[in-house]
Formats: structure tokens, C-alpha cells, sequence
């Protein structure tokens, strides 16, 4: 049960990182390489915070070893961005009010992620199904699957309120 | 919570794979997709001192007809790949519906064919942490003699949950199992046991390597999943229903499977047998349900009423057969 | 009221930027030099005497640096108020529900810490336990704490006007029972501290509703003066009720600290955070109801039996808002109610959107069945029921701003409601509800909130304020007011909340008094910075100061901003002229200081009060009795929106917890042991996005005159109306009243057999 040397792809940089074997993925990003952004929230598997993209899929981290991530591209939220500009995903996030507390935010974004590099203009009911592993306590789901589907250039449901004035200095996507 | 220390291999071929499981016997156990393994190891339920990696194995990751017609899956075959794949699309569309109602799309993503059919039994009073279960005396899973669902129970009767089990089965699939000794094949009814504590019969040194569905010509299928919410959820009552017609519209060669009500899916020839040849009317289907429902005995070791998940027996087999028969006609 | 160029305008939150990009650190993100991490041994028993803890064998494992027990801990409890003081941070003398806190362990990592608790042995006596609350308070139950008698843990008894002379006078009376197990807060965020305990005092970073809150009793319990406590927030994942009071984790994380001399990081498993943070009451209400042949309410009489749990927690403000909130919404002139919240041996509770749901819930059902007995529509039933504004409770408070009206009707246009009720297909169902929900109570002398602003050399101004932010907006919130107050873009505004050595006391994020009392008190400190910065502009701009108004950065004469002089430099000026621009101001709720929740239930309740309707439609399938929850649609009086987009959001929040999980799914189960059964997100039902429909929001303005720029509260009373909207569409559908939450196949499946049964008159069970 000795430590070992791995290397791992890390938002494109190549990490060495030295492990138990019984430490998980989640584990290695947040404790050794500072990468904070995935979450711990279930321990099972059921609430989807620590999802990373392993070879632009969305998987649980806490779910995976970090041996067993070895050879593959791993990509955090932290790799979304450059760390002051949003990526234009996370940018759609924010604008459509889907980020509240942000605990499942980094989790859900990557899942989002992959939905639209795999899929143009997903249906709602296509995003929820991609969504439904990652939960969300404030949001009701609503704004994010808006988000998404700005995201993938769908129109979505304008809400004004007689009050707001001119529509169009709205800050939409 | 950490996952308990362990030496981890990952072996490059089954050969391999097999002979690590035979030198550490007893104290190996594979780790594949990995989505129930290391929630029951963080939960201490098993405690291995190596745990043998297959996720970079190659050799059972595919999904290929042979050359007799039957379809092989690799046990190492992705959850998703199952549910995308064109021939099962094709020729087996049950076991795609029924791997799309596996927990949630990213889970699918990395469990497996083989993981799923091994899938433990659960039971609420055991699949819980560590620190839970030290509040209670070890019950006959955890090798203690009590039951805690049961009152005086003396077997026992964790739930198998697999989704894809029941469809397997009633797609009259088999297993092969591999060793550093031996290879066997066996038919997916013989693969479970029955017995809550022990649901396989996989011994220390054995490997799930393979299913093999036989072509289900013409037949069609249907799982009934009982679930509470959209997604996440282990059926709490599973029902597949595959058959095939005369020509005539009368239910042929029947295969009524109940699951997730006791530890082994079952087939249910009687209530099979009230089918066979004959067109299908509420009288009949009344009859059917009531088999069913009289051979389910769920018990309160779910988080759900077991009155609950029996009655829904009846009402599932309903609809199972008779979406069965309409896609057997349409076929 | 309207030409603001900030507040009302749709906008995101700068808050959740950091959010979006991965970088906000949340309390268990965090790490200081030398830290070390901390592991609970908790009770194993629902209750036992403890009658002796061997460290030894733990102490003596490398790699532990502090293990605490009851014998480093000063005899003090803890409460809300000074009649609750029932809870030592780890316990002295025995454990009340299974999984308390017994010990702790500080070691150089969360495996070490892990195998070190596990070396501590416990002598146990286990006690006789109660977990059911009828049991509890029967005679010669087990005492969970041997000076409640009864396990009476509170009881709060009003009765205003005479019900049972109204009941007997009225056209129509109905009741019911309802029934509901605990819910759980379901923060995505598990609990989470880092402690860092030096000789000058200890630095606290924690989950939290409400830092000033946690200071006080964690100083006590640390027998140190409270200015050496330092609590403060970083990012936090959720609070929903349950983190607005100190945890037993706070407490120990600073003691581990202290003895160890470095850092503690204690972060709990999500099983702890179902467990041992707060879980919702569990609840049993019988209501009834009485009405004139127009329908007009003549009296309502609650009786109501609470799940405690082991301590009394925020009890008499839990056991008291429902009535509090009912007789907000509905007018009528005879109010009975009387609550008791019963001891048991589970885990502690705490507040709650719409708990109880099935008061709430409860009493809309019962209100649908009088609606359907008069042959009147149920919206009309609430249109002519609706308080308004100047009217007056049973307990006598004065209701201000009030849409709710509106809300009915706006919400019903939106939901097609007189196209849909009574019109539906079998299976089919339409419900509404409204609620009002009461804003800012008072708390005595931590009832209010302070705030500074400071302007900086470039113009820019910092507000200081001890609001905290749990992830609904409430920096974002404060920011925009400043922002307009001072006639600054949003930009310029920078904040510092929630931290008790830096921000002045604030009431904390709960009686959902943020906007309208830390928003207050920030509207005043800007009014109050601005004016120091119009002495100076008056001078350069040759004017009266009362002629100035401030916008966009500049300040100029009204209604001539062609000449104006900068924000920044108006700053800059002072700063030249050896003053600094640095404002102040307070707000506290307008309630009646003597009204007491036990004591005195009469008087001036809150400072506002915010209106909302839910309307909601289901499918349900009558074989399986599982429901399809199709769409959800809320109006919500806020007042005035400071952001709709948040109040948006607010309102979806609301409507998830209530619908979806209040109404449809969520539940602790129990063991006959004491156990939860599930405590993991496996097992407990939470909603996934395959769960919830699409949720329309329709915001309502009523401009509040307390509120800051007309404001109120975002969105919570739609978490008590979704409550009754959902039930009553589920009644709808199926053409009874079910009485047991959570609404699940199986409970629905029940109420239509039981429906059946009695309409062919068969009383055959399989």
C-alpha cells in the first residue's frame, strides 16, 4: 500500500502526483493539486458536485480512482476558464441566474458541458435527462436548463416585469 | 468519508486478471465501472486487500454478434454503449429501455454489463455506513444471525436491484465466468442464487467475463420498472414480460420475469403458462397479475411499503404484457 | 417610484461569477499552515448514560495532535432564548439521539482522525428511547430531558375571539388530520469548519446563516469574551433554515484547535449533515375550519403535535410561525391554535420554509373541500378571504403592503385557471394556494442590522455589512441598494459581509429579513455617506446640498445634469479637506417589543409582510397513484424587486422545495431502533431535474413603505403556498383529500382505494 508516482492530465498540464491507491480522483485534484472547484457533497455518487470531464465525458470523481485516471484528459472547471474570464458557458450561467449558492455549479457546468459538445441544440427534455444526475437545491432547475439552451443558441422564455423598462438593455446571453 | 486502504493492480489481459484473483483468493475483488464497489467500500461493507482494476483491461469491452446469431457482450461493455448501440437498438430494444432506466446518464457512463449483473444485494439495513450499522447487531449478510427487515427472519432476503437481470433473463441470456482454471458457462437463472447474503455464484478466484443473449427473433419485451423518482432510483419492483405470437394474435413462448422483490430475479412459468396460446383478455390478464402478485413477497427491507411494492407487481405485470403483445403484433 | 438605474433592473449577480468559474472557496475548500483535521465520534445509542470515555489507546496513535470529550467542556448549555438553554455542545452526561456528538479528534489527516476516533472506547449505559412524539408525551414516556416533564418541549396556545361559538354559528364546517414525517434541508454544501484558535482568539469559517448568531454562544461555551471570536463566512452552499444557529461542530472545531495549537478543518459526511446539523419537524396538525354560506371564514382551530427531536433548538419561533403566517393570509375573526413540541430521541430540529406542511397544506386542503361543499370556486374562496392592507390579526397585528390579491389573480390568468378548474380530464388535477409570509420579527437586542459605508480614494465604496449571503443573493442585494443610493454603477460597490470582528450585528439570514432590515440599514448608511458627500459637492458645484441628487457617479443639481461634479472626486475633495467619507446606519423590525412567542402571542408581529400564490397541475396515475407534477406557476408580492432576476430565482428555489420535495417526495424514515434509514442522497428522495417541471414566475410590486426602495422578501411565501397549490391539484386529480405528506405512490394510491371503498361502500381489503 505503498505511494506511487502517477501522472495525470490535469486541464491540459501534465501533473505528478504521488498517491495511495485508495485515493480517489476527487481526492488527488482537491487535496494535491489545489483544484478545489470539484466538490465533496454525497459520498455515493448521487448528488454529482465533484463531475469532472475524462475525455470530455462527465463522470463523478469521487467515483473513480486516481490510478484509474492515469492516460486520460481530465478537465476541471478551473480549466473551463483562464481564471478571469469566463468561458462563454459559464458567462450564460451567470447571465440566466442559474448559479445561486454555487455548490453544484462547477458540477453542473461540466455537465452541461458535455451535453452541448455532443449534442447542438439539445430539447429540454434531453437536458434534464443530462442534468439529472447533478442536484440542485436553489435553482429549481428552471435557469439552468434555460442556460443550456441559450447556451446551444435555442430561444428561451424572455421575462420582463412591467417595471424593467427597455428589454433590451436586459443583460441577457 | 475515505475509502479504506488497498493494494490496487490493474491488470492488461483477462489471463492476467485471472491469475491476480487466484493468487490473492479471498482477499481480491475487481473493481469495473466502480459505481457501487467503492460506495460499498467507503461503507466498509467489504473489505479487500487488493483490488484489481479493469478499466483499462481490454478484451471484454465489446458488443458482437457471433457467428451462430447470438449477440456477446463483453462484461466490461459500458452501460452506455449498451443503451447506444445499434444492434441492440435493433434486435434487443428492452435491454436498451431498461439500461436507460439505470440510475443516471453519468453512472452509465462507467458502470458496466458485468458490474450491474453482479450488482449486490441491498437492504436498507445494510446498505448504510459504517458508523449506522455499529448501532445494530450484525445481521446474516453482514455474518451475523439476525434479521433486522424480518423479525426472527432466518434468511436473507436483501433485494437484488439489478435492471438489467430480469431483462437478461427473460431474454433467456447466460453468463461466462472465467478462472485461472476454467471457463463455464451458465445460464443466467443458475447465475443467482437466491440467497440475499450470497446472490451469485461467482466464487473467489471467478470472473463475470461475458453475456450471451440468444436471437430473440420476432419475440418482444418489456421491463416494468417501479421507481419513485425520474432517475437515481434501484427498482423497488422490476417486471419484464417478453413474448412472441402465433400469427394469430395469441401470446407465444411467454417469459414473465419478477424482480427487485426478493434476492434473485425469477422466472414465473405459471403465470407464463396461462398465457401460452391463448389472446389476451382482462380476465386473462387479471389472472396473470394475481399469479404474479401471489409469488411476490416483498418485505419492509426497502425504503418503500412492501404492501406498496407487491400490489405494484400486479399492476406493472398489466402493462408489461400488454405492451409485450402490441410490440409482438406490430412486429 | 420607478427611475432607478439600478434597483428593479434585471442583472447578474456578480456574486456568482466566482461561483461559475470554480474559485469560490466554500468552508471545507479552505487550508491554513500546519492545519489538521478533525473526526466526531458520535452516540451509537438514540440514548445513553455515558459513563466513561478511554482516550488512551487514541491518544497514543500516531499522527493525533487533540481528542476532546465531555471533560474539556465548561457545564454550559445552549438556546435561542433564555427558557430553551438545553443543549451542551458535546455532552456531558448522556446522548439524546443517535449519531450526537460524544468526542473529537484532531490528526495530521482524515484517515488517522478516522481510526483515532474509532480507538476511543465509550462505557454506555443505553436508556430507555422515544422516537415516536405521541409516545413522548404519554405518561411514564422515558425523559429525554429529566427537567421537561412530559417531554413538553414547548407549547404555544392561542385562542383569540370565541372558534368554538363561530364553529357552531358557521354554515359549514370542516377538519382533517394530517400526518408528516421529517424533511431534510438538503444544503448541497455538507457542513464544513475551520478553526483557528490563537491566544488573541479564534478565527471561525463556517456554513452559516447568521455569524453574530454563532459568536455568542461559541464564546460562552469557549468561556471567552465574545470580541475574541471571530466567526466568519466564506462561500456557502445552501442554508435553507437549518444553519441559522451554532452547531456542536463550530464549538469543537475551536476547541480541537485550541488544544492542538493549529488549525482544525472538520468537514462532514453527508450522513452527519442529514444527521447532526438540523432536520425539519415531523408533524401531526388537525385542523378545522368554519364558513358562512358566502364563504366567508368565521374561525380556524389547530391543534398541532411537533417532532422535536432532542433539544428545543429555535422551538417556539418553529412551533408558532404557522398560525403566525396563516392569520397573515387569511381574515377572520376567531383564531384558536395550540402547538406542542414534543422531546424525542432524534436528531435536533430547526426552521423551515413551509414547515409544517401539513398545517400549511393542511389547512388549503380543508379549504378546497369547504370551496367544493359551497359549490364556489377555490380562488374565489380566497379572493373573498384575503387580508389587506390596515387589516388586523387575531393577534393584533397590523398588516401593511399587501398584493396578495393580485397575486391570486395574476397567477390564475397565467395558469389558465378558469379555463382548467373543474374542467380537467380524469386524472387530472389543478390546485392553488396563497400564504403570506412575515418578514423580520423581533429578536431584542440582536433584532436589527448595522452597516458602514466607506468611500475609497478612487471613488469606489465598500459597504460593511453583517448580512450574510448563502448562496440566495444577499451581497448582490445590498450592493445593488448601495449602488442606487449612492448613484454609483454596481461595479463601483464593494462588499464585506458576515464577519463579527469587522461587520456590526445584523439578525441574520432567517425571518427573511435580509432585504428589508440589512438592506435598510446599508439604504441608510449610503443616505448617510451621500450626505457627507453633498457638503463637499455643494461647495464645488456652487449649490444647496438639499438641491443634489447623485446617479451614475455624478452628483449634479436635479433635473440639471449637464453640470455635475464625479463621485470619486467629490471623495477625493473630503479626503483634502481632512475628512473621510464614511457612513453609517441601522435598521430594526418595526414589531412590538413585548409580544413574546410563548408569553405574550399579542402585538406588532413584523415589519412586513410579502404575498404569494402558487397554482400547480398534476397527472396522476390512478393504478400506480404516482404523481406528474406538469407545471408550477407563482406570483409573489416582494414589494418592490431590488433584482428580479434573484427574486426569480428565489421563487424557483421556493417552488422546488415545496412542490417537488414538500409535497411530492421527501421523508426520513425510521427504524424502530432510532435510525434513519436514509440518511444519503441514494435513498432520500430529492428531486432530480427529470422531477420538476418548468416553473413560471409572475412578480407583483406593492412598493412597501418600510422596505428599502419599496422592497420586501424574494420569493419564501411561495414556499408555503406551493405547499397547498401541489396538495390541492394532487386533491383535485383524484378527487379526495389525502392526509399524510410526503404525497408518494404509495400514500396516493391509498387515499384512492380508501375513496373508492367508501363510494361502493365496500370495506373488502386484499
Amino acid at each position: 500500500m505503498e505511494q506511487v508516482l502517477i501522472k495525470l492530465t490535469v486541464n491540459g498540464r501534465e501533473e505528478d502526483v504521488r498517491v495511495s491507491p485508495h485515493k480517489t480522483l476527487l481526492e488527488v485534484l482537491r487535496d494535491d493539486l489545489s483544484l478545489t472547484g470539484a466538490k465533496n457533497g454525497c459520498e455515493d455518487g448521487s448528488c454529482g458536485t465533484c463531475t469532472v470531464l475524462l475525455d470530455g465525458a462527465a463522470v463523478r470523481s469521487c467515483l473513480l480512482l486516481a490510478m484509474e485516471a492515469q492516460g486520460h484528459e481530465i478537465v476541471t472547471i478551473e480549466g473551463l476558464s483562464d481564471g478571469q474570464n469566463m468561458s462563454p458557458l459559464q458567462e450564460i450561467f451567470v447571465n440566466q441566474g442559474a448559479v445561486q449558492c454555487g455548490f453544484c455549479s462547477p458540477g453542473m457546468i461540466l455537465t452541461a458541458k458535455a451535453l452541448l459538445d455532443s449534442a447542438s441544440s439539445p430539447t429540454e427534455t434531453e437536458i434534464r435527462e443530462a442534468i439529472s444526475g447533478n442536484l440542485c437545491r436553489c435553482t429549481g432547475y428552471t435557469k439552468i436548463v434555460e442556460a443550456v439552451m441559450a447556451a446551444s443558441g435555442q430561444p428561451v422564455p424572455v421575462r420582463t416585469h412591467p417595471y424593467e423598462g427597455d428589454v433590451s438593455e436586459r443583460a441577457a446571453s | 468519508m475515505q475509502l479504506p486502504r488497498f493494494d490496487f493492480i490493474q491488470p492488461a489481459t483477462i489471463d492476467e486478471a485471472c491469475s491476480l484473483l487466484d493468487e490473492r483468493k479471498g482477499d481480491a475483488t475487481v473493481l469495473a465501472g466502480g459505481t457501487d464497489l467503492l460506495i460499498e467500500l467507503r461503507r466498509r461493507l467489504r473489505k479487500p486487500g487488493c483490488v484489481i482494476g479493469l478499466k483499462e483491461m481490454r478484451g471484454l469491452d465489446y458488443i458482437q454478434k457471433d457467428d451462430g446469431g447470438d449477440l456477446r457482450i463483453g462484461a466490461l461493455a459500458r452501460l452506455q454503449w449498451i443503451e447506444s448501440s445499434p444492434i441492440i437498438a435493433e434486435e434487443y430494444p428492452a435491454l436498451a429501455q431498461a439500461t436507460r432506466l439505470v440510475a443516471v446518464p453519468p453512472i452509465r457512463r462507467v458502470a458496466t454489463i458485468g458490474g450491474n449483473l453482479s450488482l449486490d444485494t441491498r437492504c436498507i439495513y445494510y446498505n448504510q455506513s459504517e458508523f449506522w450499522r455499529s448501532a445494530q447487531a450484525d445481521c446474516i449478510k453482514l455474518g451475523g444471525d439476525i434479521c433486522h427487515a424480518v423479525p426472527k427472519g432466518r434468511r436473507c432476503l436483501a433485494v437484488c436491484q439489478s435492471d438489467l437481470a430480469p431483462v437478461l433473463m427473460a431474454l433467456g441470456a447466460s453468463v461466462k465466468i472465467v478462472s485461472a482454471e476454467a471457463e463455464r458457462t451458465v445460464a443466467l437463472a443458475d447465475f443467482f442464487t437466491g440467497k440475499g447474503e450470497k446472490p451469485n455464484v461467482l466464487a473467489p478466484g471467478e470472473l463475470l467475463a461475458e453475456v450471451i443473449i440468444p436471437s430473440d427473433g420476432q419475440r418482444a419485451a418489456v421491463y416494468e420498472k417501479l421507481r419513485i423518482r425520474e432517475g437515481m432510483d434501484f427498482p423497488l419492483a422490476g417486471i419484464v414480460v417478453s413474448l412472441g405470437t402465433d400469427g394469430q394474435g395469441a401470446a407465444a413462448g411467454a417469459r414473465i420475469v419478477l424482480s427487485a422483490v426478493g434476492p434473485a430475479p425469477t422466472r414465473i412459468v405459471e403465470a407464463e403458462g396461462l398465457l401460452e396460446g391463448k389472446r389476451i383478455d382482462d380476465d386473462l390478464l387479471e389472472q396473470v397479475a394475481q399469479v404474479m402478485f401471489e409469488r411476490a413477497h416483498p418485505v419492509a427491507n426497502l425504503a418503500m411499503d412492501p404492501w406498496y411494492r407487491r400490489k405494484m407487481v400486479k399492476v406493472l405485470t398489466k402493462r408489461a404484457v400488454r405492451q409485450a403483445l402490441e410490440t409482438a403484433k406490430a412486429n | 417610484m420607478t427611475d432607478f438605474s439600478v434597483v428593479g433592473k434585471r442583472r447578474p449577480r456578480l456574486d456568482t461569477i466566482p461561483r461559475a468559474l470554480g474559485e469560490a472557496k466554500f468552508s471545507a475548500d479552505l487550508g491554513l499552515p500546519g492545519m489538521v483535521y478533525g473526526k466526531v465520534l458520535r452516540s451509537p445509542y438514540p440514548h445513553a448514560r455515558i459513563l466513561n470515555i478511554d482516550t488512551s489507546q487514541a491518544e497514543r496513535l500516531p499522527g493525533v495532535k487533540a481528542i476532546i470529550t465531555s471533560k474539556d467542556v465548561m457545564p454550559y448549555k445552549w438556546g435561542v432564548f433564555a427558557y430553551t438553554r438545553d443543549q451542551q455542545l458535546l455532552p456531558l452526561d448522556k446522548t439524546r439521539y443517535l449519531g450526537e456528538e460524544v468526542a473529537a479528534v484532531a490528526a495530521v489527516d482524515e484517515d488517522t482522525a478516522a481510526e483515532a476516533a474509532a480507538l476511543i472506547r465509550v462505557e454506555w449505559e443505553p436508556l430507555p428511547y422515544v422516537i415516536d412524539p405521541l409516545a413522548a408525551l404519554e405518561e411514564g414516556a422515558p425523559l429525554v430531558h429529566e427537567d421537561k416533564p412530559g417531554n413538553v418541549s414547548v407549547r404555544i396556545f392561542v385562542d383569540e375571539g370565541d372558534v368554538d361559538n363561530a364553529m357552531a354559528d358557521a354554515y359549514l364546517v370542516d377538519e382533517g388530520e394530517f400526518t408528516s414525517p421529517e424533511e431534510n434541508y438538503c444544503m448541497l454544501e455538507p457542513y464544513a469548519v475551520v478553526a483557528n484558535y490563537e491566544s488573541t482568539g479564534v478565527d471561525i469559517w463556517c456554513p452559516n446563516a447568521g455569524p453574530h448568531m454563532k459568536a455568542r454562544p461559541i464564546s460562552n461555551a469557549l468561556g471567552i469574551p465574545t470580541s475574541m471570536v471571530r466567526v466568519r463566512k466564506v462561500h456557502i452552499g445552501g442554508h435553507h433554515g437549518g444553519r441559522s444557529e451554532v452547531s456542536p461542530a463550530d464549538f469543537m472545531a475551536a476547541l480541537l484547535s485550541k488544544k492542538a495549537r493549529r488549525p482544525v478543518k472538520l468537514v462532514y459526511t453527508r450522513e452527519e449533515n442529514m444527521n447532526c446539523v438540523r432536520q425539519v419537524h415531523g408533524a401531526r396538525t388537525w385542523v378545522r375550519a368554519g364558513v358562512t354560506k358566502e364563504g366567508k371564514l368565521v374561525g380556524l382551530d389547530f391543534k398541532l403535535i411537533m417532532d422535536g427531536g432532542a433539544y428545543a433548538s429555535t422551538g417556539p419561533i418553529a412551533a408558532s410561525v404557522a398560525y403566525q403566517m396563516i392569520e397573515e393570509t387569511y381574515a377572520m375573526p376567531n383564531l384558536r391554535y395550540e402547538a406542542i413540541r414534543a422531546y424525542t430521541n432524534k436528531p435536533p430540529r430547526g426552521m423551515y420554509p413551509h414547515h409544517p406542511r401539513t398545517t400549511y397544506g393542511g389547512l388549503e386542503m380543508v379549504l378546497d373541500a369547504l370551496a367544493e361543499k359551497l359549490g364556489m370556486d377555490p380562488m374565489e374562496l380566497r379572493l373573498r378571504n384575503s387580508v389587506y392592507e390596515g387589516y388586523v390579526t387575531p393577534t393584533k397585528t397590523v398588516i401593511s403592503s399587501c398584493g396578495q390579491i393580485e397575486t391570486i389573480q395574476r397567477a390564475a390568468e397565467k395558469a389558465g385557471w378558469k379555463e382548467k378548474y373543474g374542467k380537467l380530464p380524469p386524472g387530472r388535477g389543478i390546485g392553488m394556494s396563497s400564504s403570506a409570509c412575515l418578514i423580520g420579527f423581533p429578536m431584542g437586542i440582536r433584532g436589527g442590522s448595522g452597516a458602514f459605508v466607506r468611500f475609497n480614494e478612487d471613488g469606489d465604496a465598500t459597504v460593511i455589512s453583517g448580512v450574510v449571503d448563502n448562496g440566495q443573493g444577499n451581497d448582490a442585494m445590498i450592493a445593488a441598494i448601495a449602488a442606487e443610493e449612492l448613484g454609483l454603477p454596481i461595479e463601483a460597490i464593494k462588499v464585506v459581509t458576515a464577519d463579527t470582528s469587522m461587520t456590526p450585528s445584523d439578525q441574520g439570514a432567517y425571518s427573511q429579513a435580509s432585504t428589508i432590515l440589512s438592506g435598510g440599514a446599508v439604504k441608510a448608511a449610503a443616505a448617510d455617506a451621500k450626505r457627507q458627500l453633498f457638503d463637499v459637492a455643494a461647495d464645488l458645484l456652487e449649490a444647496n446640498k438639499e438641491d443634489l441628487v447623485a446617479r451614475d457617479g455624478k452628483i449634479f443639481i436635479k433635473g440639471s445634469p449637464e453640470k455635475s461634479v464625479s463621485l470619486a472626486k467629490a471623495a477625493r475633495t473630503a479626503l483634502g479637506r481632512d475628512k473621510a467619507i464614511l457612513g453609517r446606519g441601522d435598521r430594526w423590525p418595526k414589531g412590538d417589543h413585548k409580544r413574546e412567542w410563548v408569553s405574550n402571542p399579542r402585538g406588532q408581529l413584523a415589519s412586513a409582510f410579502s404575498y404569494g400564490t402558487a397554482i400547480a397541475e398534476v397527472e396522476v396515475d390512478m393504478e400506480t397513484g404516482r404523481v406528474k407534477l406538469l407545471n408550477m406557476t407563482a406570483a409573489h408580492d416582494c414589494g418592490y424587486p431590488i433584482n428580479p432576476l434573484s427574486v426569480e430565482q428565489q421563487m424557483h428555489r421556493s417552488a422546488l422545495e415545496a412542490g417537488p420535495a414538500g409535497v411530492m417526495l421527501e421523508r426520513h424514515a425510521w427504524t424502530a431502533a432510532g435510525q434513519n434509514i436514509n440518511a444519503n442522497f441514494t435513498d432520500y428522495w430529492f428531486p432530480l431535474a427529470t422531477d420538476v417541471p418548468n416553473i413560471e414566475t409572475i412578480i407583483v410590486t406593492t412598493n412597501d413603505k418600510f422596505g428599502p426602495f419599496g422592497a420586501k422578501e424574494g420569493g419564501l411565501s411561495i414556499s408555503i403556498a406551493m405547499i397547498g397549490a401541489v396538495a390541492n391539484a394532487i386533491r383535485n386529480a383524484i378527487g379526495t383529500t389525502v392526509h399524510d405528506f410526503p404525497m408518494t405512490p404509495d400514500v396516493v394510491l391509498r387515499a384512492i382505494e380508501a375513496r373508492n371503498e367508501s363510494e361502493s361502500g365496500s370495506t373488502t381489503h386484499e
